[in-house]
């Protein structure tokens, strides 16, 4: 159950186009600062292959101009309800 | 200016900037413990080595046993390694009860003695190999009322509960300042129990447990409405 | 479990964001992106959905369903604390196999229909039913857990409309010997006291009652009292060592059934020391006795009738000569000193005492008489009716007081009054607007006589609501086989599927709890109302709106005019009508929505705490007590003798079988079981040995044995020395297993006056497997 968490910059003029994209990505959520050209981008998937891809689809996104690591998350639930 | 970025300099930007929030994180601690001459004594290396000791269950080590109040701060800042996500699992929802992750010696009996020479006040416990969480309740004397052993991993019948996601830590109002409580107080009355000490959650363990009065500057959210005069809208 | 991925989401969320606020001082982010602390949770209040207690919870609401649960600081019942059912209660709505839909049983199994459709059948077999085999061929049989409209509604229909006293419900297995217990001594029902009492005492005598698991939120307070109030001490008197032993001052072991024993020998003591209020008694006080060799039930068409023969102090002394302590020690197994101790608290003038007792007492084919004996010690010293002072009587099920005792879902009762009474039945039929001839002043079954009638063919039609009587009847498998005899018509509502819904021709889903409007009534006279608070799965239905809605398809509409939206509203209001007045006033339903609870007598605004005495009660008369419930205004002390069980441990079948619960499951389980931290706990049934038995049969824990009785067999697990202990020659096991179901091998004996079956006792051989 990876999760992870990143800062994302976007090339500069290309923060709404950065924002559209990664709201079209399966698996991650955004969160856009209300002031400032930076949003909050959290990933959650089912397991490492998935996550992969997931990976991949954020690599493709040529208006980001940095993504920052900030969390990161991998472990198996022992017995989730 | 869209010059296309290499993946190189792009995993080195991210190095720069992991690197300027550790510097910034520093700086913050420098700051917060600047007033704090017992820093320097801080035993950390006593969250990864525990010291092992052979007493029986149910008889703890006592790190919070000590006769003057300075031997305790420096016990409260002993830390554990203890995260709030197993604090979490260990609950129904954000307030619940949490069952009783470890065997109990006996199920005949309500429990206080037994329970409390751990859970009172903490400590290692070398049965478990781990700190004792402290209880924020400490006053009421029939445990086994609320907290249950769990003799299976498997459910008689799926359950489709869902709860709300726990309250969200670190917001404070200003920049450094300190942030409200974000959860209710009942039965919670004792901030140390989970906020201080090697069995409190990292993430929400206090830089300053030597400061008891909490609620001197942490203070409970009751509201998410403004201010508003009688009459008018916020 | 908090969804682990939630949480770690919102972790991550939260990271990231203080990241970028240190990188980007004063960015901001929308605050709908942090979790709890800006999402909608609002907290409501409602009585919990288990026990008699009736702690007052709040309940935490998010996006239209139950997320959290506290306790509410505000409700005098538990002050902010509840236990583990409590803290855990939301989830029983959400186990996977909620009922959702109707089912109707067609070629052999159940299929889902269309709830109308279910509803009109039942309609229709009704009518069928009743043309082909007369009114009293049809029975609705209920239970503790009925809120208050449900219970009304039920009695309207079935006593009011159809013209049966076909009304029962599963506070008969509960709360009878209560009821008979409180009416014999007091002509009226339910305690005098109420929960702070246990502010006030200083002596805690249980009789029975494994409270620290039964009623556990109570015992925290008997704890607390002792904590702040030193001299305060808690005795357990009971057959076998528990959590309340453990925790008590004094543990005092007695043999099964002798307690009617013991509580004359401390009545004797009483006498002999001197220790009777003489003026209480001379006042207050009437003799009584009653018939004696009274049988037990276990025959079809056993019938009693009580009658009590005035006596007086000197008669009742005399009949006290055969229950010294020496005499009593030898059968009780109570040593002498421990019994002159009891009587010497009782006694004492300087202390107040408290009685409690629940099942022990009131599941007892003697139940009547022995609550009649416990009232008979406060009786003798005057220790009643005042706060620190009284017997107290505790219930099991939400609302078995508010339902089934005050409405009177069972067949002799209507909400005010018998149905034998004509003043009764005339109040009951002006209310309810049907002529006055509609209501039988017949009483007919009892609920072991309900289910023996569906053996014989008498009844052949039954609604079954929130109980499960096919874990719950003693000697099981007679029952279970009735319901499925040909020519036989069940109907269940319920929220999961049970062994009841099993043998159902139809099953109707109902909405529980907060998915609809309601009140419950716990023990201390307190009406608890809830709203509600999220919407019922599928189709299901409150079991008010499913009796009404049978009642408009029957062609009663006319005395079921209710709006959906405000019912409970409108019948609180009509039912009300039936206890207005000093002696049972209820509250107005405003009062209701805003207050934690109400405890009744509610007279001009005020509650009445203590009953009986006209300092506290409005409706006494003169300066001190007044037991206006009898029409010489005087408590009944009964002399009622030892009477042994039915069947008791002989060569054959050597061991006692006690059954109970435990502080994890309520009842049949079927909605603890769904509850993944208590089923977690304890997951299923074991049979308790006393460690030298276990020894003895070449036993130890987790190894199986067979449990055999004069009904039938079980193998189960041994537990020896895990949660309870039971005296040597016992055997203890809990009854919320449906796999495991040890009513199949209970005896159905009843208490002769109060009809409540002993599932304490019978007779059962032990076998290693």
């Amino acid at each position: 159950m990876p999760v992870k968490s990143y800062l994302a910059f976007s090339h500069e003029g290309r923060y709404p186009h950065m924002i559209a994209r990664l709201e079209q990505c399966d698996g991650v959520s955004v969160y856009p600062a209300e002031n400032r050209n930076v949003a909050v981008v959290v990933t959650s998937s089912d397991d490492e292959s998935s996550e992969q891809r997931v990976k991949s689809a954020l690599e493709a996104i040529v208006d980001i101009h940095c993504l920052t690591l900030v969390f990161g998350y991998a472990d198996p639930a022992p017995f989730a309800v | 200016m869209n010059t296309p970025v290499t993946f190189f300099q792009k995993y080195l930007l991210i190095g720069m900037l992991v690197l300027l929030m550790a510097a910034g994180v520093w700086v913050i601690g420098q700051a917060l413990h600047e007033d704090d001459p017992d820093r320097a004594k801080t035993e950390t290396g006593r969250m990864t080595t525990p010291p092992l000791k052979t007493t029986p269950l149910y008889q703890e080590a006592g790190v919070f046993q000590g006769r003057d109040q300075r031997s305790r701060f420096v016990d409260l800042r002993q830390a554990g390694t203890r995260r709030l996500a197993e604090y979490y699992d260990r609950r129904a929802y954000p307030g619940a009860p949490p069952y009783i992750p470890h065997p109990v010696e006996s199920d005949m009996k309500t429990d206080f003695e037994a329970c409390s020479s751990c859970h009172e006040n903490g400590g290692f416990v070398p049965t478990f190999q781990a700190f004792a969480p402290v209880t924020p309740h400490a006053a009421y004397r029939n445990c086994r009322q609320c907290h249950v052993p769990q003799a299976t991993e498997t459910l008689l019948v799926a359950n489709q509960w869902q709860t709300t996601a726990p309250p969200a830590i670190g917001r404070a109002a200003l920049p450094g300042g300190p942030p409200p409580i974000p959860h209710g107080l009942h039965m919670r009355e004792n901030c140390s129990a989970c906020h201080a000490g090697p069995a409190a959650p990292v993430e929400i363990r206090t830089s300053h447990p030597e400061r008891l009065s909490c609620r001197q500057c942490h203070v409970p959210a009751e509201t998410a409405l403004d201010f508003a005069r009688p009459g008018e809208q916020p | 479990m908090v969804s682990r991925r939630i949480f770690i989401k919102n972790m991550a969320l939260s990271s990231a964001v203080v990241a970028a606020q240190s990188l980007l001082p004063g960015v901001l982010f929308p605050s709908a992106s942090f979790g709890a602390a800006a999402s909608g949770l609002t907290w409501h209040k409602t009585p919990c959905r288990f026990c008699g207690v009736g702690c007052g919870l709040l309940v935490g609401i998010d996006s239209g369903r139950a997320v959290a649960v506290k306790g509410d600081p505000a409700s005098a019942v538990n002050k902010g604390l509840c236990c583990v059912k409590g803290y855990h209660s939301v989830q029983a709505l959400y186990g996977k196999d909620r009922l959702r839909s109707a089912q109707m049983r067609k070629n052999g199994r159940l299929v889902d229909v269309p709830l109308s459709e279910a509803l009109d059948a039942v309609a229709d077999h009704f009518k069928k039913t009743i043309a082909a085999h007369g009114k009293d061929s049809v029975a609705i049989y209920g239970s503790g857990q009925w809120t208050i409209p449900d219970g009304y509604v039920a009695a309207k229909l079935f006593k009011g409309c159809l013209g049966t006293n076909n009304v029962e419900a599963n506070a008969r297995l509960c709360m009878a010997s209560a009821v008979t217990g409180f009416l014999t001594s007091f002509g009226l029902d339910e305690p005098m006291g109420c929960y702070e009492d246990i502010d006030h005492a200083d002596v805690f005598i249980l009789w029975g009652n494994n409270m620290a698991e039964m009623h556990p939120v109570l015992f925290s307070r008997l704890l607390e009292r002792r904590q702040h109030h030193k001299r305060t001490l808690i005795v357990d008197l009971a057959t076998r060592t528990t959590r309340t032993s453990f925790a008590a001052d004094k543990s005092i072991l007695f043999e099964p059934q002798t307690d009617l024993a013991i509580a004359n020998c401390i009545a004797y003591q009483i006498i002999k020391d001197g220790r009777v209020n003489r003026s209480f008694v001379e006042k207050h006080v009437a003799f009584k006795k009653g018939h004696t060799d009274i049988g037990y039930g276990l025959e079809d068409g056993f019938h009693f009738k009580d009658e009590a023969t005035p006596t007086d102090f000197a008669g009742y002394a005399a009949f006290l000569e055969d229950y010294t302590p020496e005499k009593v020690a030898s059968l009780t197994g109570v040593s002498a000193a421990d019994l002159r101790y009891l009587a010497a608290l009782y006694g004492d003038p300087n202390r107040k005492v408290v009685s409690f007792w629940c099942m022990g007492m009131n599941q007892h084919t003697r139940g009547t008489w022995i609550n009649n004996l416990v009232y008979n010690l406060h009786l003798l010293v005057g220790k009643i009716s005042r706060p620190g002072n009284g017997p107290f009587s505790l219930t099991g099920q939400p609302s078995a007081c508010g339902t089934v005792r005050e409405v009177g879902t069972l067949t002799h009762k209507l909400p005010h009054g018998v149905v034998m009474n004509e003043a009764a039945r005339k109040k009951a039929a002006e209310i309810w607007q049907v002529p006055v001839e509609n209501i039988d002043p017949k009483p007919s079954h009892h609920t072991v006589s309900m289910f023996r009638a569906l053996d014989s063919g008498a009844i052949r039609m039954m609604w079954i609501q929130v109980t499960n009587p096919m874990v719950t009847m003693p000697k099981l498998k007679r029952y279970r086989d009735a319901a499925k005899k040909e020519g036989r018509f069940i109907v269940v509502s319920d929220v999961y599927p049970t062994p009841t819904t099993d043998i159902a021709d139809v099953v109707l889903p109902s909405a529980m709890w907060i998915e609809r409007e309601g009140m419950y009534g716990n023990s201390e006279r307190r009406t608890q109302h809830f709203q509600q608070l999220v919407e019922p799965p599928g189709e299901a239905m409150s079991d008010t709106l499913q009796i009404i809605e049978v009642a408009r398809r029957m062609g009663f509409g006319d005395k079921f005019p209710q709006d959906p939206k405000t019912h409970i509203r409108e019948i609180w209001e009509e039912y009300r009508r039936f206890h207005d007045g000093p002696k049972h006033g209820m509250a107005p339903y405003e009062v209701l929505l805003q207050r934690p609870g109400v405890i009744w007598p509610f007279h001009e605004g005020r509650e009445t705490k203590w009953r009986y005495h006209a300092e506290t009660d409005p409706a006494a008369k003169g300066s001190s007590f007044d037991f206006y419930g009898k029409p010489d205004h005087r408590a009944w002390i009964w002399a009622r003798p030892y009477e042994p069980a039915p069947e008791v441990p002989d060569r054959e079948y050597p061991f006692w079988l006690c059954t109970g619960r435990v502080l994890e499951h309520w009842h049949s389980g079927s909605m603890t079981r769904r509850i993944p931290v208590l089923h977690r706990a304890v997951p299923e049934a074991y049979a308790e040995l006393h460690p030298d038995d276990a020894t003895r049969l070449g036993v130890r824990s987790g190894e199986r044995i067979r449990l055999v009785t004069r009904r039938g067999s079980l193998e189960m697990t041994v537990a020896v020395d895990q949660r309870g202990r039971p005296a040597r020659g016992h055997v203890f096991v809990p009854f919320f297993d449906e796999a495991l179901l040890i009513n199949e091998v209970t005896l159905d004996a009843y208490c002769p006056i109060s009809k409540q079956p002993d599932y304490k006792k019978c007779a059962v051989k032990v076998e290693r497997v």
